[in-house]
């Protein structure tokens, strides 16, 4: 049996793609309050809920995730290009223009949410209906082209035909239900956030639930589209990554059953459950990236030499001494500024 | 020799790719600037409003730093991604190499880009409710991290154009402090401190409900961030200074475009200095919306022209004696003379011409010449050859480090450089359908001995002077 991922691979690769794994699991998080964030608004809009506080939180706070989304996904847009260059490049070059409109996207999403937040509950009903559509528009349009990106670059037997044809659009099968899988996973994401905010039990645990519906039945869909050589990178060591998916979406599912019927909030719980789902699918989500990678000796050799040339070079250390240094110091500032934030409430 | 990573390559029309990423670059290098600069000037204005008590300065600031927030924070960011995407669009490889050697130093730029928006968002949503004291220590944070930022890929754009040290990869350090590196920084510093002045003044012009003395006084300290531009042209002889020979060659007459867009940047920031120094802080002008808006546009003029100038002055190369523009590293070329260098290139031509040597032609021009040229739109070859006779083609392509030092060696076999060559005579004919190849083994035997005689040495400084090109146009 292989090992689990990322333990059967050399040591540089598997570094570099752990630390992807890791800093896409912290993208993943952000990106999936964001895209919940904007649907929940979209269903509030048209239920009409005015002065809700759900409504205000997520008005109040989405502008911000999004800046950390995007600031978090950088790290794994480098790393990948470590692990996986020339899949990623070639996916990026193929894809072209249709790719990068996602920064006209993202900021028109952006001033979006920010009126949002400005206008509040003044906004007419039927704004309050439109401007989360359109907001929605453009995360989701931003999603789907990273999953179209992700399948690209890994669905090496089409790229000739589609640059012969100039094409810049890629409709692989597994694009579509990789995307309502994380669709569907943003909303028990987004649900936790808002419970840990609002504390509306029920309303986040009916949120949550639908999120993970949508989970099972696309995580089939995706199966399903997927071919036997896809799949084999789901056996041997894998299965570790799948047991724990299994394992933290039932825990999740527990979770929430207690929040909604017991009223129980256990968020030690809910938050590590999630953070097991979170983990376990980068981890599966790479193994089969690697499972994809040209199988020629001579070119995964070329490939484990990038990652040992890679890992070579300096400035590691000075990497982990600022981490560890700017971690300290927001520590100490985020103590200084809760306790005069107290303060300032209790005056 | 590792394999040869072959990408595809698209073809943007007549607009060169160098354009597309000029524009997105320079747009980005001034909103990225602009949150620097606004930085400092926030700290100054929050220091003033601590310890002497400086009212108007705490209220400006709060509307000053929603600007800084709006536009920096999720534009910058999203721009700069635009700016890493664009590059692959450019030259895959170049970033890439980049990747592989300064990954740390990324990630290290990483880390200050996330501390200056955590911080930048706590002060943005708490600073009402907080201390004077711990309002400055956010700022400063934000600043600092900013300006951080700025120095970890300033190390690494630098770096591109003066790798100092040996060449090669693998001494990051060398690398990084490389002889381009301090001069660059002090001017972008520099340059960020304008941007977050000049945008100040404009919002103080915008605000309301303010008198005319308030906004004159707050006027005079925004202007304070200014005096540093004053010691600009100094810090331009110093940058030109530490340049390669050859490329200060180009700013310096070398390339009409490349000294006009060089011409432009001097002369802007010099009247910038000038308005600043005499009109802002020696005369006490009123500066106007109007005036605050028309300045930030020469300062936009001003350092677009220096982001072009940066671009263009590394020529031949995208990283200095390691990549040349078209991804060919030296190795590559030298191989590509023995071995052939489109045989092994994967990608289908989108449009191809009717026989196997043309097309061969065809795959050249793409893969060695096309990131600079365009067939027929700006700077496009056939344009460039149309009054040469065909063995002046021959002898000017097999030595195009001579012909024109902006480019690279030819790096391909006799056979290649005369399938390029039938390729342009073939589009000069206006690409009949039918098409004889006319070649002789003398055409071929002057070919193999023009590219001995070229050799694949990059043009050096020493010998540009003296044109090679045997004729002319
Ligand atoms: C690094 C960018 C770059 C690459 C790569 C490049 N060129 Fe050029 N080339 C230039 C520039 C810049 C000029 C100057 C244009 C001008 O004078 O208007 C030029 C000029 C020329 C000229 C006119 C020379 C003269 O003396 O008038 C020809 C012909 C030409 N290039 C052909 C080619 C061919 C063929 C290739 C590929 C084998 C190629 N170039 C690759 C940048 C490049
Ligand atoms: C609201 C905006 C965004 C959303 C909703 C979003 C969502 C996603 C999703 C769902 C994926 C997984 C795709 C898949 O595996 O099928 C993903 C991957 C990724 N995203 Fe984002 N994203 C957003 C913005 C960004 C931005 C701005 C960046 C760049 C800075 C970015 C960088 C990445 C990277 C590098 C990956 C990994 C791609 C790969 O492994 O092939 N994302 N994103």
């Amino acid at each position: 049996m292989d090992l689990p991922f990322p333990f059967g691979l050399p040591f540089a690769s598997a570094f570099y793609e752990a630390l992807l794994a890791l800093t896409f699991s912290m993208h993943l998080v952000f990106a999936q309050l964001v895209l919940g964030g904007t649907s929940w608004l979209v269903i509030l809009g048209i239920k009409n809920a005015q002065h809700d506080n759900v409504a205000r939180t997520l008005r109040d706070w989405l502008p911000f995730a999004l800046g950390i989304a995007i600031t978090l996904g950088v790290a794994p847009l480098l790393f990948l290009q470590i692990v996986d260059k020339q899949g990623f490049y070639t996916a990026g070059l193929l894809g072209s223009h249709r790719f990068m409109a996602i920064l006209p996207a993202l900021i028109v999403g952006f001033y979006l949410l920010y009126l949002q937040k400005k206008l509040g509950d003044t906004a007419q009903r039927s704004w309050r209906v439109l401007l989360p559509i359109l907001t929605l528009a453009a995360f989701a349009f931003t999603g789907y082209s990273w999953s179209e990106q992700h399948a690209l670059a890994q669905d090496r037997d089409v790229w000739v035909s589609m640059y012969a044809a100039s094409r810049m659009h890629y409709s692989g099968a597994e694009v579509l239900p990789r995307f309502v899988f994380f669709a569907s996973m943003s909303l028990p994401a987004v649900a936790l956030a808002a419970l840990l905010l609002t504390r509306e039990a029920k309303r986040c645990a009916g949120v949550a639930w639908l999120g993970i519906v949508g989970m099972l039945v696309s995580a089939a869909w995706l199966v399903a589209t997927m071919s036997p050589t896809r799949l084999e990178a789901w056996n041997g060591g894998n299965l570790a990554w799948s047991i724990a998916l299994a394992v933290g979406v039932a825990t999740a599912a527990v979770g929430w059953g207690l929040v909604r019927f017991r009223s129980r909030i256990r968020p030690a719980l809910l938050v590590s459950s999630w953070l097991v789902v979170v983990l376990s699918i980068a981890a599966l989500r790479e193994a089969l990236r690697i499972a994809s990678l040209p199988s020629r000796a001579p070119a995964r050799e070329q490939l484990a030499n990038t990652h040992e040339h890679a890992l070579e070079v300096g400035g590691f250390l000075v990497f982990l001494f600022f981490a560890l240094f700017l971690a300290c110091l927001f520590a100490w500032l985020s103590r200084r500024v809760a306790s005069e934030l107290s303060r300032s409430r209790g005056a | 020799m590792q394999d040869f990573p072959y990408y595809p390559v698209l073809d943007f029309g007549p607009a060169m790719k160098g354009m597309v990423i000029g524009g997105i670059g320079v747009f980005h290098v001034f909103v990225a600037q602009f949150a620097i600069g606004g930085g400092w000037l926030l700290c100054l204005l929050q220091w003033r409003a601590w310890k002497r008590g400086d009212a108007l300065a705490r209220r400006f600031l709060d509307s000053y730093f929603r600007v800084l927030v709006l536009i920096s924070f999720v534009v910058g960011a999203l721009t700069g991604v635009g700016m890493w995407l664009t590059s692959i669009q450019v030259s895959a490889r170049t970033i890439g190499m980049m990747v592989d050697e300064f990954h740390w130093i990324w990630a290290t730029e990483w880390l200050f880009f996330l501390a200056e928006v955590i911080a930048g968002y706590t002060f943005y949503r708490y600073a009402g409710r907080l201390t004077d004291g711990t309002r400055f220590l956010l700022l400063l944070v934000y600043s600092l991290a900013a300006w951080g930022s700025l120095f970890w890929i300033n190390g690494i754009l630098s770096w591109q154009l003066t790798p100092g040290g040996e060449p090669g990869l693998g001494s990051v350090w060398g690398g990084f402090f490389n002889p381009s590196f301090w001069p660059s920084l002090v001017y972008r510093s520099f340059v960020s401190l304008t941007l977050g002045g000049l945008a100040a003044l404009a919002v103080v012009q915008a605000m309301k409900g303010i008198t005319r003395e308030e906004r004159s006084h707050l006027a005079r300290t925004c202007s304070l961030v200014l005096v540093p531009m004053t010691l600009m042209p100094l810090v331009g002889i110093w940058y030109v200074s530490v340049l390669p020979e050859d490329s200060r060659a180009w700013i310096t007459g070398g390339s009409a475009l490349m000294t006009m867009a060089f011409g432009i940047a001097v002369a802007a920031s010099s009247l910038l200095g000038l308005y600043v120094v005499f009109g802002v802080l020696w005369k006490k002008l009123h500066v106007s919306f109007a005036t605050a808006t028309l300045l930030l546009g020469l300062a936009f003029g001003a350092s677009g022209a220096g982001e072009l100038v940066r671009e263009g002055v590394r020529k031949p190369y995208t990283i200095r004696d390691l990549l040349y523009s078209n991804s060919l590293t030296q190795d590559d070329v030298e191989h590509f003379r023995e071995h052939g260098s489109v045989q092994g290139d994967p990608w289908p031509l989108r449009d191809p011409a009717p026989t196997a040597s043309l097309q061969t032609g065809q795959r050249v021009f793409r893969l060695q010449c096309s990131v600079c040229h365009t067939l027929n739109g700006a700077n496009g070859v056939d344009h460039l050859v149309e009054t040469w006779r065909p063995d002046q083609m021959r002898m000017n392509l097999a030595s195009l480090q001579h012909t024109k030092s902006f480019m690279p060696p030819f790096a391909g076999t006799a056979t290649e450089l005369e399938a390029l060559v039938q390729f342009l005579l073939w589009r000069r004919r206006g690409e009949p359908g039918e098409w004889t190849d006319t070649t002789t083994h003398e055409d071929l035997d002057k070919n193999h001995r023009w590219l001995v005689e070229a050799t694949t040495a990059p043009q050096s400084h020493s010998d540009r002077s003296t044109p090679k090109h045997g004729g002319g146009r």
